[in-house]
């Protein structure tokens, strides 16, 4: 636990003193909500479809806080060249992970509390179903994570190089989930794909409090245990591929 | 005790060996310096006793612990400093320091950052951030670090690369007196007069083999083919004619003379500078530098 506790603080030491840093939770959160919610206003649609637009806005930044911080985390040790320092550590993956989830997390609540704020005040939203809102954003989180161990892996092996392709795989995903519409709209076969996707069945039990999506949580949990095994078996082998090619230990 | 043992380690990357078969053994206490031209295999050799990098083959044991199966308590109880890897720039030294005395589950912690900022000298920059600091206190900073946790085993990987002298000295002087209070250290560094002066015992690692290993007077006097004998007398030139027969060499520097020849010769060479009535002063052997004895062996390959 000391070993988490410590990568928080360097977490939050470098958030606060890099001020750029918190636009991550103020000004990109802000521009999503913005140009989404007065786009919609002025399309001026029934009011469900704009509930659906604000919780979906709220699950799509929750899959990227939890996903990105994993990243983040291990690249900030690559940018700063202190791999070697911290690998040689008794720091372990698994610390370096839980750390990450819990800052995603911490930055999640504030991001939450903000677009739930300034939609209430500026659009009188209103969430229909406190528990089905609480357990789409945890499945969301448990979809971000996965994503998270999943691009954390590939950025193991490829360092820099996957970091544009790391930043834009949960966005992919996202869209193919289904955030602010039915994937009725999609083909057939992209249809079963999104279907497969771990922040599908959280999208959808977010929009089924406004009557536009059908939750199976069988499928949903399922869905979340495969794709964690599948998550933590590609993240170990990264790991040890990375190890083996000496990207762990660069700057040596 | 031994620190480290290995034996039979291998690694390769692709078809290219980067080591071959190295058995090594390391004693607790001891300096180590880790010698070897570019490309020769020292710093994957250091990357695998750290569990940087993995290894294809051989067995590990470091501070008396298999290094397959207890990674966590190895590391716990060894540090690292390389001149190559860096800092978080924007963190202030107190925060860098805090960071890794909680990744190492320092206890009292900050005392130990106040001990370890005073060993070093750099107690006055404190609150300063990283990125303010020169690479001479950006060094340091690197050092107190690596001594939050009282290392059993230090891996210092080109410490000094970069600094000025003065700070250079400072770091030497400290690493000496972290190897007089027993930490074990395997150093390596390009500056071979640096490796003479700090290192109790050395390894020549070249093409992925272990090619010498030894204490660093063993080192410079198998390595040494030729001994240079350092003659002062009355009349050097006269000498010098009686002496040419037995030597490889002669230089002439003053009323200094300087002759290159076989260990076998040297009696004989005595014999002749006496005979010659130049009225000897002094006759001694001139020791090669590390420096001398580095590049022969390299030479050789």
């Amino acid at each position: 636990m000391k070993r988490v506790k410590a990568e928080i603080y360097r977490n939050l030491v470098l958030m606060f003193r890099n001020k750029w840093r918190l636009f991550d939770i103020t000004i990109w959160p802000l521009i999503l909500f913005f140009s989404l919610t007065l786009f919609i206003q002025f399309v001026n649609p029934d009011p469900n479809i704009f509930a659906v637009v604000i919780v979906g806005i709220i699950g799509w930044r929750a899959v990227y806080h939890m996903q990105i911080e994993a990243n983040t985390t291990f690249m900030d040790h690559y940018w700063d060249k202190t791999l070697p320092h911290s690998m040689a550590s008794p720091l372990t993956l698994f610390e370096m992970t839980a750390s990450a989830v819990i800052m995603g997390f911490v930055k999640l609540v504030l991001v939450v509390c903000m677009i739930l704020g300034l939609s209430v005040i500026l659009y009188h939203f209103q969430i229909a179903n406190v528990a089905a809102f609480l357990i789409g954003i945890l499945v969301l989180c448990l979809a971000g994570i996965i994503l998270g161990m999943i691009t954390f892996g590939i950025v193991l092996l490829y360092n820099e190089h996957a970091i544009a392709f790391s930043w834009a795989i949960p966005d992919l995903v996202v869209l193919l989930s289904g955030a602010y519409y039915p994937i009725a709209i999609f083909p057939m076969w992209v249809q079963h794909i999104s279907a497969l996707l771990p922040p599908f069945w959280g999208f959808e039990l977010l929009k089924s409090m406004y009557g536009y999506g059908q939750v199976n949580f069988p499928l949903l949990i399922l869905s979340l245990a495969v794709w964690f095994i599948i998550a933590g078996i590609f993240l170990r082998w990264c790991y040890r591929k990375a190890k083996k090619d000496g990207r762990i230990g660069k700057f040596m | 005790m031994n620190v480290i043992e290995l034996s039979g380690v291998s690694k390769h990357f692709g078809k290219i060996k980067a080591l071959d078969k190295v058995s090594l053994t390391i004693k607790e206490g001891e300096i180590l310096g880790l010698l070897g031209p570019n490309g020769a295999g020292k710093t994957t050799l250091i990357s695998i006793m750290m569990g940087l990098l993995s290894r294809n083959d051989g067995k590990m044991t470091i501070l008396g612990k298999n290094a397959d199966t207890s990674w966590k308590d190895i590391k716990k109880n060894m540090n690292i400093v390389s001149g190559f890897s860096g800092v978080h720039p924007s963190m202030r030294v107190d925060e860098f320091l805090r960071y890794y005395a909680l990744l190492y589950d320092i206890p009292k912690r900050e005392q130990r950052m106040k001990e370890v900022m005073a060993l070093t000298n750099i107690s006055d920059k404190k609150t300063q951030q990283v990125r303010d600091l020169s690479a001479g206190y950006t060094q340091r900073v690197l050092f107190a670090k690596a001594l939050l946790n009282k290392p059993k085993l230090l891996f210092l990987d080109e410490p000094t690369v970069g600094l000025d002298v003065e700070i250079g000295l400072k770091i030497k002087a400290l690493v000496k007196r972290l190897g007089q209070e027993g930490t074990t250290i395997i150093f390596t560094s390009h500056n071979l007069h640096e490796v003479e002066e700090i290192c109790t015992a050395i390894t020549l690692i070249m093409n992925g083999r272990i090619k010498k290993s030894g204490t660093v007077a063993e080192f410079k006097k198998r390595s040494h083919k030729f001994m240079t004998l350092e003659i002062t007398c009355l009349d050097v030139q006269k000498a010098a004619q009686k002496v040419k027969k037995y030597a490889k060499d002669v230089r002439i520097d003053g009323g200094t003379m300087y002759v290159d020849t076989d260990e076998k010769n040297q009696q004989a060479i005595l014999d002749a500078v006496i005979k010659s009535g130049s009225k000897l002063h002094s006759f001694a052997i001139v020791e090669p530098t590390l420096e001398e004895a580095f590049l022969e062996l390299v030479r050789k390959r």
